[in-house]
């Protein structure tokens, strides 16, 4: 995207998730920098060095040539500084995807996730509605009544997730606010699940990592929510607007058991608030519309 | 070369007594040169092969400073190979550039980009270079429209393209493009002043910012018609400094400029008229069809074309192949048509407005016809310079009207060589013209805290106001478009309104005309002429946006009378000439047709009168009122209190016809009027307003009122210099428009009052002397009127009779088999 006005770097330092002897999940990879394939990776931690400030240590031992030994260390240094300032885009434009699982393990105390349903697939679509489940709460944004508020809140978000979004609901919501980036970075879970051999829609993968939704939801797709949004703006059915404000913010809640879900499989272990709790926040939001 | 004599003969014959002057413009042999250094040696080989050995002066002075990549301005005249000027070094360029870069061709309209596209396809297919070109604009069809942005070099397009099309996608699909963006090639950017000109001047700073985003930086490199400032114009418009080209080396054959006056006639005894022009074009082109001599006839407005059209072609059916009408307000195939049949030599003679005063290739050319002053110096040399051919004398016949600046010229004859051309000017910082464009830049990417290219306080201003009401709303230290519209589309480069309305008869869409133009033109009953067809109106839905007509065979024509009401809401500016106030301010201006008139072809007789119910059209914009001083208007109301308005009545004719030769406007753009003002509380006397057309106003009304004393001065001339006796349309008529008082309106009436009271008012404006008028009434000889002719009533009898005879007849023939 054309000018770099809007690129400060986005930092949000704060709390990390530690598993491994009191180090994040990214610290313990270098395949990151520039000429460090799983190849030499391995080799690296075959010698002994399990982890960035190992290698920052004693960097005279390591099995790789001069150039790529330098090039390394750079990219270690700036990795740390990143990291204690939280800077995470810097490890999303530096990681390759597959091993970005890192980045949500590390920040998974701290990721918020979102979702829109839109008025269709033409070219005069818009967006209907937005929910985002942020520390803890879900929020919704309807159009024509508070969508600018979701732009303020993203102003707080630390690492946004979505399925799919990098396609379809990134580029929507740049085009709705008329905007070249979003304030916060941002993952696309369905290209971690894609790497972890899990492919097919949200939905699939839900059933594959069997995660129920709840029962009045059960079967309510895309399609549904098109129609239950024209039932709201024609005919002002409330039952409708609750009904598809409901099954955008079921999305996003099951975005986060997934995520904890991919990472367990991948001996991350996360916390995350029991199925019935967070089922407990769709009722919750139904009463307001913002947290 | 004999052949277009024919044409003068017959002139210098049948209209000895109307012809005031007859100017000889020389024969010029031209000024060749040889090819410039830098000029590839494939490219002198092609122009070699295609009979092209040198070039003239002027294309040659154009290819350095353009081949170095400095914004540059040509000055060019017709036929003078304009195009070769501006392409040859950047064909040449491209020809060894190490990778290809882009240019954009941008052309004030879509008819002429479209011309132009084939043409340019020739001249590059003979340099041999593999270039892929296309045109960008409203007809382009979707699938074109992506292949043209992915892999076109080349894009010809037009202001409103790139403001609504190409400008809001830069990012999704003309990034490419635009990232290697070595020129931007502007032809006839001398049309891009006024309001127009102001929005294209913004629409090129979006244009710019988002280029330099993409990181190029294009040259500009422009073409221009006479005017009488092209570097300040160009340069007021791109906002950077400019080298100018200006020379003319191209050859010009000899050309006759006759200047025709037609005489002064009385009708029905009363009024004073001077016959239109008609009466000496019809004859003129139809001799010169008969004599085969090729034939371009401009006029003002578009009904006069059609009205010109049709008496040309009345009794003479044979023409009807050969002479052709050609307007805005035809259906796209139909202007195509045409401007084939003539390009290519199938038609003879073009009666035309003003649309076919620019760039399209319309052959050669021996006779030019101008109905009326076109309201420029500038537009009248372009338009007698459609005539020329190589080797070939040609003739030009302007015919004036009854308008001042049109007299002027016939009663001073040596001023048209001399006339100073116009000044183009616009105002880029017009704050109600950038307000419509900031939202637009915005959409393209949010605004900046710092914006190179807007700069000042009008900028500031509109964000701020653009803020105020949520249009812009803050991300980031920059400011994003809020709003989930579209924003270039509600944004008309070329003035208040961006649809067209349809004229229907039955079910087919005959043609179209703009909202403003139909509420004049096309309200119930009146008569709406379409290539030579008459045809009434039936119904007006501007909601609908169309217009139902019918035809139908009547003998008259249809004008509509506005009312205009004005009220001053702020005042900016206050000054005092002589001790008269002129304030200059906002003005809100609320016009309703409330009524229209029939006027009967030929005689121009006034037939009856209909009502007219349509919704007001109201706008805000800035002008000024003139107050008279105080001192004059005892002096007047000692004599006669109606001595004051009759003075403003008819100063405001006089200069609403004179003052846009001083700004370069169009006479549309301006209106003048006589209101109230209120002087103080519940007192009011009546001012002359003076005001732009356009909404928000684009400094026409400001220019005049810095300049008043040269648009008074020239008043003046032309009405000391008029041979009527007691006022006449061409300088002040004796009973000017729009009075409606009963009590004025007596002191008009076959008196010298309009004239005499404008007289003294000017002559305290200009000089603080104090003229008292000296009415007159006047009965004045005129000589013969048109007459229409009697219907000859013997004949009509006999005729019936003759018809009943023959029914008799028929009868007793049936009943005899």
């Amino acid at each position: 995207m054309p000018g770099s006005q809007l690129k400060e770097p986005i930092c949000k330092p704060g709390t990390l998730l530690k598993t491994m002897g009191n180090l994040t999940e990214l610290e313990q990879t270098f395949l990151h920098a520039p000429g460090i394939g799983p190849v030499a990776e391995a080799k690296i931690k075959a010698r002994g060095y399990p982890h960035w400030q190992s290698v920052l240590e004693k960097p005279g031992d390591l099995p790789l040539g001069a150039k790529t030994t330098s090039s390394l260390c750079e990219m270690l240094t700036q990795s740390q500084a990143a990291l204690q300032q939280g800077d995470i885009q810097f490890f999303i434009n530096h990681l390759a995807t597959k091993e970005q699982w890192r980045i949500l393990a590390t920040y998974f105390d701290r990721l918020s996730y979102f979702d829109i349903e839109t008025s269709g697939l033409s070219y005069d679509a818009y967006v209907t509605c937005v929910a985002c489940y942020h520390k803890g709460k879900v929020y919704t944004y309807v159009n024509g009544e508070n969508l600018d508020d979701f732009l303020d809140l993203l102003e707080e978000v630390d690492l946004l997730v979505s399925f799919n979004g990098s396609s379809f609901d990134v580029p929507f919501m740049l085009r709705t606010y008329h905007i070249p980036e979003f304030p916060c970075p941002h993952i696309d879970l369905r290209w971690q699940c894609y790497h972890q051999e899990h492919r097919g829609g949200l939905k699939q993968i839900e059933q594959t990592l069997s995660i129920a939704r709840p029962d009045d939801l059960q079967g309510v797709d895309g399609a549904e929510a098109v129609w239950l949004w024209f039932r709201w703006k024609q005919y002002q059915d409330q039952k409708a607007r609750e009904r598809l404000l409901r099954y955008c913010a079921a999305d996003v809640l099951t975005l986060q058991l997934v995520t904890a879900s991919l990472l367990d499989n991948l001996d991350v272990s996360v916390e995350t608030p029991k199925h019935e709790k967070l089922w407990a926040l769709l009722d919750a939001a139904k009463t307001r519309s913002e947290g | 070369m004999a052949v277009v004599r024919g044409v003068a003969e017959y002139l210098e014959e049948t209209y000895a007594k109307e012809i005031k002057a007859h100017h000889i413009l020389k024969a010029s042999p031209g000024e060749m040169a040889g090819f410039p250094e830098g000029l590839n040696a494939t490219y002198v080989d092609v122009l070699k092969r295609q009979g092209i050995h040198d070039l003239y002066s002027h294309q040659v002075q154009a290819f350095e400073p353009i081949s170095q990549n400095q914004d540059t301005v040509l000055v060019s005249h017709t036929a003078s190979g304009k195009t070769l000027s501006f392409l040859l070094p950047i064909l040449n360029e491209y020809m060894n550039a190490p990778s290809p870069f882009s240019v954009m061709l941008m052309y004030p309209t879509k008819a002429l980009s479209r011309d132009q596209e084939s043409g340019l396809g020739q001249l590059m297919q003979s340099a041999g270079v593999d270039i892929r070109m296309g045109t960008f604009d409203g007809d382009t069809p979707r699938e074109e429209r992506a292949r043209i942005s992915r892999m076109a070099d080349f894009v010809i397009t037009n202001p409103d393209m790139l403001h609504s099309g190409l400008l809001p996608n830069h990012n999704r699909k003309w990034k490419a493009f635009l990232s290697r963006l070595r020129y931007i090639v502007i032809d006839e950017v001398h049309t891009y002043r006024g309001s127009f000109g102001s929005h294209v001047a913004n629409v090129f700073r979006r244009l710019l910012r988002v280029c330099e985003m993409h990181g190029s930086r294009p040259t500009f490199v422009c073409s221009s018609a006479t005017v009488g400032n092209p570097r300040e114009h160009v340069e007021a418009l791109f906002q950077r400094k400019f080298t100018i080209v200006d020379s003319d080396g191209a050859p010009r054959p000899l050309r006759h400029l006759y200047m025709l006056n037609p005489p002064l006639v009385a009708s029905q005894g009363h009024a004073l008229y001077r016959k239109g022009p008609a009466s000496i074009s019809i004859r003129l082109i139809r001799q010169a069809a008969k004599q085969k001599i090729r034939t371009i006839c401009f006029c003002r407005a578009r009904q006069e074309v059609e009205r010109l059209y049709k008496a040309v072609i009345d009794r003479h059916p044979d023409l009807r192949h050969m002479v052709k009408p050609y307007r805005g307000g035809l259906l796209p195939n139909e202007r195509r048509q045409l401007e084939r049949d003539l390009a290519q030599g199938k038609l003879n003679t073009i009666i035309t407005t003003n649309a076919l005063e620019l760039g399209i290739d319309i052959g050669g050319l021996d006779l030019c016809i101008l109905s009326g002053h076109p309201g420029t110096f500038a537009s009248f040399w372009q338009q007698a310079g459609r005539v020329g051919r190589k080797g070939k004398e040609a003739v030009i016949v302007y015919i004036a009207k009854d308008a001042p600046i049109d007299q002027y010229l016939v009663h001073h004859p040596e001023f048209i060589t001399q006339a100073p051309i116009e000044r183009a000017w616009l105002s880029a910082e017009n704050p109600y013209i950038i307000m419509q464009h900031l939202p637009c830049a915005a959409y393209e990417y949010p605004l900046r805290a710092d914006e190179p290219l807007y700069q000042g306080p009008a900028y500031t201003q509109a964000v701020e106001v653009l803020k105020e009401d949520e249009t812009l709303k803050p991300y980031r230290q920059c400011f994003r478009y809020a709003l989930s519209d579209y924003p270039a589309k509600g944004v008309n480069l070329r003035g208040m309104t961006d649809y067209n309305v349809d004229i229907y008869c039955g079910t087919e869409v005959i043609g179209e005309l703009d909202p403003i133009g139909a509420r004049g033109t096309l309200y119930k009953d009146a008569i709406y002429q379409h290539l030579g067809t008459r045809y009434m109106s039936l119904n007006l839905d501007l909601e609908k946006k169309l217009c139902k007509v019918a035809e139908v065979d009547v003998d008259y024509y249809t004008e509509a009378v506005w009312e205009n009401r004005l009220t001053m809401t702020e005042v900016e500016e206050t000054k005092e000439v002589q001790g008269s106030l002129l304030d200059f301010g906002y003005i809100n201006v609320n016009k309703q047709p409330k009524l229209y008139k029939k006027i009967r072809e030929r005689s121009f007789e006034n037939v009856g009168y209909g009502p007219i119910t349509l919704d007001p059209f109201e706008y805000d914009t800035t002008g000024f009122s003139l107050l008279p001083a105080e001192a004059w208007q005892e002096a007047m109301t000692t004599v006669d209190k109606r001595y004051i308005d009759a003075a403003l009545y008819g100063l405001s004719y006089l200069m609403k016809r004179v003052a846009p030769s001083v700004c370069m406007g169009d006479v549309q753009d301006i209106e003048t009027d006589v209101a109230l003002l209120e002087v103080s509380d519940g007192l009011w006397k009546s001012a002359l307003y003076l005001f732009d057309t356009i909404e928000g106003g684009v400094g026409y009304a400001e220019k005049i009122y810095e300049l008043l004393p040269t648009v008074l001065g020239l008043c003046r001339q032309i009405l000391k210099e008029c041979e009527c006796e007691a006022g006449c349309p061409s300088c002040v008529p004796p009973l000017p428009p729009g009075v409606n008082d009963e009590a004025l309106e007596m002191l008009f009436v076959e008196s010298n009052a309009a004239v005499e009271c404008a007289m003294s008012l000017m002559d305290w404006l200009l000089d603080a002397k104090l003229i008292i008028p000296d009415i007159k009434i006047e009965k004045i000889l005129l000589s013969a009127a048109v007459k229409t002719p009697q219907p000859d009533i013997v004949a009509i009898k006999l005729n019936n009779r003759l018809k009943k005879a023959s029914k008799i007849l028929q009868k007793k023939r049936e009943r005899l088999h």
